[in-house]
């Protein structure tokens, strides 16, 4: 749960920051490379997600939900970027 | 392009295949009907390491001399999809494979396969992700040239 969630970040934060340029200054500027910026806060995310799963001992690790989540994400991204140089 | 960057980069790259590999053996060692811990566990230990050095090795690479150096020169060519799609793309796929890494590490070092299933797909994705990211790394270097 705590990783799907991660990648799910980095894969919105990934199109937030290339359709809003805002954003994407915002992680230069703050972390002095964009992608820097986005290493960073997927590493703050998870550590905070894995935090607060201490006080819910008993949720259960979705492995296979993970695994789609990646792949899916994964395919997006491709499929985002592909659109954005193309069109 | 320094030494300590040639270096560097090839350092990376290193790193990223031995995850790549120890991601395979990690997959095909939980298809087996009897998966042995200790390779489990060594091997996943491997992966998670060794990506997190391909992460800082070639985030500084990245950081310090692709953008400025290497980008233009593919955008500039026939290939700037290479970069723009490509390059992108691994950049932000590559995100995921540490974190994907350290889960199943996680889980492994448990010694309890109930998940197994499960954990079979993850780690079969886990490590057809990594095989796009290594081809994506080979396509660019090719743009470059």
């Amino acid at each position: 749960m705590v990783a799907a969630l991660t990648i799910i970040f980095i894969t919105a934060l990934t199109i937030i920051a290339e359709l809003h340029p805002p954003t994407k200054d915002w992680l230069q500027t703050t972390f002095t490379h964009h992608w820097i910026g986005k290493s960073v806060l997927a590493l703050v995310v998870f550590g905070l997600l894995s935090a607060m799963r201490y006080f819910f001992p008993n949720v259960k690790p979705h492995f296979g939900w993970l695994s789609g989540v990646a792949l899916g994400c994964a395919v997006a991204l491709f499929g985002f970027f592909l659109y954005e140089y193309y069109f | 392009m320094t030494t300590f960057l040639t270096i560097l980069l090839v350092v990376h790259v290193l790193f990223g295949v031995i995850g790549t590999m120890s991601a395979y053996v990690v997959w095909r060692e939980l298809l087996r009907s009897q998966p042995r811990q200790r390779w489990l566990l060594w091997n996943s230990l491997s992966t998670w390491v060794t990506w997190l050095g391909a992460w800082l090795t070639g985030g500084y690479y990245y950081v310090v001399y692709y953008g400025e150096q290497v980008k233009p020169v593919i955008k500039a060519g026939e290939y700037a999809w290479a970069h723009s799609v490509v390059t992108e793309w691994k950049e932000h796929i590559f995100l995921f494979l540490p974190f994907l890494a350290f889960v199943l590490w996680l889980e492994l070092r448990s010694g309890q396969l109930a998940r197994r299933q499960s954990l079979v797909w993850l780690s079969g994705i886990t490590w057809f992700l990594s095989l796009g990211v290594t081809a994506a790394g080979v396509l660019i270097s090719g743009a470059v040239q």
